[in-house]
């Protein structure tokens, strides 16, 4: 049996987490080997786990911490993160077919957990939810954590933490504050333990119960990897023209507009063209918010933005500007995107740039599957934004490695069709009939944007006339993933398909 | 036409996204960049996609191999249908340096139109004809133009007498690489060092009332050195240039694009000539006055005028027109 710690949110409510902010503070335990951090803090089969993915492709630190758990001979856990990749892919993958974990809560995989999912070597479906929904999930008790390990670059002997110093810093701690502020245990895990106490405190101490010291949590080059696309080319040029075209006519570029791309190639492309155009043109925004790269740090020192809601940082500039910025603002995932937070950033939205791996004639976005059923993307907060924002555009290329990405019928809803209103590719930009206002507001717009106009069913047409109609594999196996949208219903589910993997 | 995109007829995922570029013309290639392995395969793979994919606006032509090699006998007969079908507007014909050698692929399009054009010998029992297209033994269709590629000293030498072997020839385009390699030129130079071939090729073009493509920059990702090398040779007067990669295109575009500047000046010449003609004024921005009564023809009668302190003369006159209608021009293609 674990001796636990004497720890003062043992098992505590979050209400008596928050009360027990005390005169009385006791610091947390400075720990540096697992054996003692396992003797003190309470673990066992059956309890929910939970790592956030701040570090991308760089993070270590799901890796030791599984390791760590698999050598004690403790199965049958949950396993629950914001999202999972890199190399924290192939530890999870490790600690399923050991028995450490059980299941997998996530808003994304890559492989080999992909195959192994399709496959279905998992025996309970992956549940996948958006970044909005899980911490709704969390807020509610519908998603108890039991054990947060909280991967840090820097904390100090009080137990404060941040994301923003060290050698290992990747900026925004966003997606971690929520299952701090709900789990019933918290665990720090750092490779920078400091002296002095902090001055930037993305975490208090309060709410650590111990601070594990490892050699490294990972490398922070690796935090601009996984979904994230710098590159783009001649055809993602062309949509993100496009699109900024399009902004421009609507109008949508103006004195106080709020903004946010995701993670895709086109969409940060667009973000780069947006950025030349409110350049030009001295046009000042509200705020940015989202995943932030430094094209928006420099918006944000130019004064182009006033604000940016920094869920997650891309890149090291845009974690130094966290630091540093009053401005740049450390954004929790449920302030971001929790459909039941009052005034969450996702509501305030004017436009988002959805970046999908699908679009169909009802104007549904897959941004999980490919069209032969793998698991290549994730929920992340496109269903949240497309949903708070007044203006949502799904971009993406007609046609990838000769396959068809518009469709009759997507592979895995996402995002509803409701929540989008315009679908720009390099073939044609299709409005949604249920904002038919918008083509009002085209009118007047330069006949090369308003030549690109076409209904979705007639873009399909024309696309499959290239690609031929695609072969889509069956949908026949047992469900190995469940979609869930925001709000917790389920929007749709993952089939076992051997032949996918 | 002001850009040409090359796109290699053995890659079905560049081609496939060929049209959407916004380039005024596609050059399906079988020649230089597709293997000597991959000759059959990349013949057969063109003609398919010409068949059966929508390439929008673009003209679409075909660089055969030359016709020094054992190919481009195959290349032409397989291409047959899509110059029957009107498919094809153009066939860009590498490395010319005779006249001879236009006249050679000239009777090898004659003798696969009069081929096509007789039906198969009757068998012993006359079978109905299983294929219901009307067209397939319709003559080939007298369009298809030829794009002569001058690479070579010799062929540069020759381009007024090549330009004017044949009405089917359209364009005279330079191909610099070869040309730089047998002269020593450094084609990373200064653009001003293929002013001659450049210049004899245009006038060459001119003197036969065709037009002249400007030759692709290699090094795609050097925009600045394209902008430079397009600027050159729109200032020594090509109508256009070949490019290599999509994102060649815009620049090249914009560069031999009519500006607004020179439009705004030959709708002052056009309007000035309707004046003196005694027409009503041409209204500001219209390209109207194109296609309109001939004040070229009509104005020596009347004289020169002037306009903005210029002298305006027939052959001003007809340059004024001439920068309308490539403007309407650009206009109409902008996509």
């Amino acid at each position: 049996m674990t001796e636990l710690l004497p720890l003062k949110h043992q098992n505590a409510s979050p209400l008596q987490m928050q009360s027990s902010s005390a005169p009385e503070s006791i610091s947390p335990e400075i720990i540096s080997s697992w054996d003692q951090l396992f003797s003190r803090i309470s673990i066992r089969s059956g309890m929910r786990i939970s790592f956030h993915h701040h570090l991308r492709m760089g993070d270590q630190v799901v890796g030791l911490v599984l390791k760590a758990i698999a050598e004690r001979g403790i199965t049958g856990l949950i396993f629950c993160a914001s999202s999972v990749m890199g190399p924290a892919c192939e530890a999870v993958a490790e600690a399923l077919r050991a028995g450490t974990i059980r299941s997998i809560e996530t808003t994304g995989v890559k492989e080999p957990l992909s195959s192994m999912i399709l496959r279905g070597e998992i025996d309970e479906p992956v549940v996948f939810r958006t970044h909005g929904g899980r911490a709704r999930a969390i807020r509610t008790g519908e998603l108890p954590i039991d054990i947060a390990f909280i991967a840090a670059s820097a904390a100090d002997h009080e137990g404060n933490l941040n994301g923003t110093d060290g050698k290992s810093r990747f900026g925004s701690l966003g997606y971690a504050l929520v299952d701090v502020e709900y789990a019933g245990q918290v665990v720090a895990v750092t490779d920078n333990l400091t002296p002095e106490p902090l001055t930037y405190i993305s975490i208090p101490g309060s709410r650590v119960n111990a601070v594990m010291i490892v050699d490294s949590i990972g490398d922070n080059q690796g935090i601009g990897g996984g979904s994230l696309r710098a590159t783009a080319s001649p055809i993602h040029r062309i949509i993100a023209s496009r699109t900024r075209d399009l902004l421009l006519a609507l109008g949508a570029v103006r004195e106080q507009w709020s903004f946010q791309a995701g993670s895709g190639a086109v969409s940060l492309m667009v973000t780069h063209m947006i950025a030349a155009v409110m350049r030009e043109r001295g046009i000042r925004g509200s705020f940015a918010s989202g995943g932030i790269t430094t094209v928006l740090t420099d918006l944000l020192e130019e004064g182009l933005f006033r604000d940016l809601w920094d869920v997650q940082s891309f890149d090291l500039t845009a974690a130094e500007s966290l630091r540093r910025s009053p401005h740049h603002h450390e954004m929790s995932a449920g302030l971001y995107a929790d459909p039941g937070v009052a005034g969450n950033i996702a509501r305030k939205l004017d436009v988002m740039i959805l970046s999908a791996a699908e679009v169909d004639a009802n104007f549904n976005v897959n941004s999980l599957t490919g069209t032969n059923g793998r698991i290549i993307g994730a929920l992340g907060g496109a269903p949240d934004t497309a949903a708070g924002s007044k203006l949502t555009i799904a971009v993406l290329p007609a046609v990838r490695g000769r396959i068809p990405t518009l469709h009759r019928q997507v592979r895995t809803v996402c995002t509803p069709g409701r929540n989008v209103d315009i679908v720009v590719t390099e073939r044609g930009i299709a409005l949604n009939p249920l904002r038919m206002d918008l083509e009002k507001l085209l009118a007047d717009a330069e006949p090369e944007l308003r030549r690109g106009l076409i209904p979705i069913n007639t873009l399909i047409e024309k696309v499959h006339a290239v690609t031929g109609n695609p072969d889509y594999p069956s949908r026949d196996g047992r469900t190995v993933g469940i979609v869930e949208y925001r709000d917790g219903t389920v929007i749709d589910t993952i089939s076992a398909s051997a032949e996918n993997c | 036409m002001r850009s040409w995109l090359y796109v290699p007829g053995n890659s079905p995922g560049k081609m496939i996204n060929a049209g959407v570029y916004g380039a005024d013309g596609i050059v399906f290639d079988l020649e230089d960049a597709v293997p000597v392995e991959s000759k059959d395969e990349a013949r057969l793979l063109t003609v398919e996609m010409l068949s059966s994919v929508d390439f929008g606006y673009a003209s679409i032509a075909v660089r055969i191999n030359a016709v020094d090699t054992p190919w481009w006998r195959e290349d032409l007969s397989a291409l047959a249908p899509l110059i029957r079908s009107g498919r094809l507007q153009a066939i860009r014909l590498p490395k010319v340096e005779h006249v001879e050698t236009v006249l050679q692929v000239i009777d090898a399009l004659a003798a696969l139109k009069k081929a096509a054009a007789q039906p198969p010998a009757p068998a012993h029992v006359p079978a109905p004809d299983p294929d219901p297209d009307p067209d397939k033994y319709a003559p080939i269709q007298p369009q298809v133009q030829l794009q002569i590629l001058l690479e070579t000293p010799l062929g540069i030498e020759q381009a007024f007498n090549i330009a004017a072997a044949s009405k089917r020839i359209s364009a005279l385009c330079f191909g610099a690489e070869d040309y730089c390699s047998m002269t020593g030129i450094d084609r990373r130079g200064p653009a001003y060092a293929l002013d001659y071939p450049r210049s004899r090729i245009v006038s060459a073009a001119a003197a036969v009332g065709i037009e002249a493509y400007d030759t692709v920059w290699g090094a795609y990702r050097d925009a600045e050195g394209l902008k430079a090398d397009a600027s050159r040779a729109r200032i020594l007067g090509f109508m256009g240039k070949s490019v290599i990669h999509p994102d060649q295109i815009d620049p090249v575009n914009t560069i031999f694009s009519r500006t607004e500047k020179e439009i705004a000046w030959a709708e002052s010449v056009l309007s000035a000539a309707g004046a003196a003609a005694g027409e009503p004024e041409i209204e500001s921005g219209s390209a109207r006055g194109v296609g309109g009564p001939d004040t070229a023809n009509t104005l020596p009668d009347r004289g020169a005028f002037a306009v903005n302190g210029m002298m305006v003369d027939a052959p001003v006159l007809a340059r004024a027109k001439r920068i309308l209608m490539e403007a309407a021009v650009d206009k109409a293609t902008k996509r």
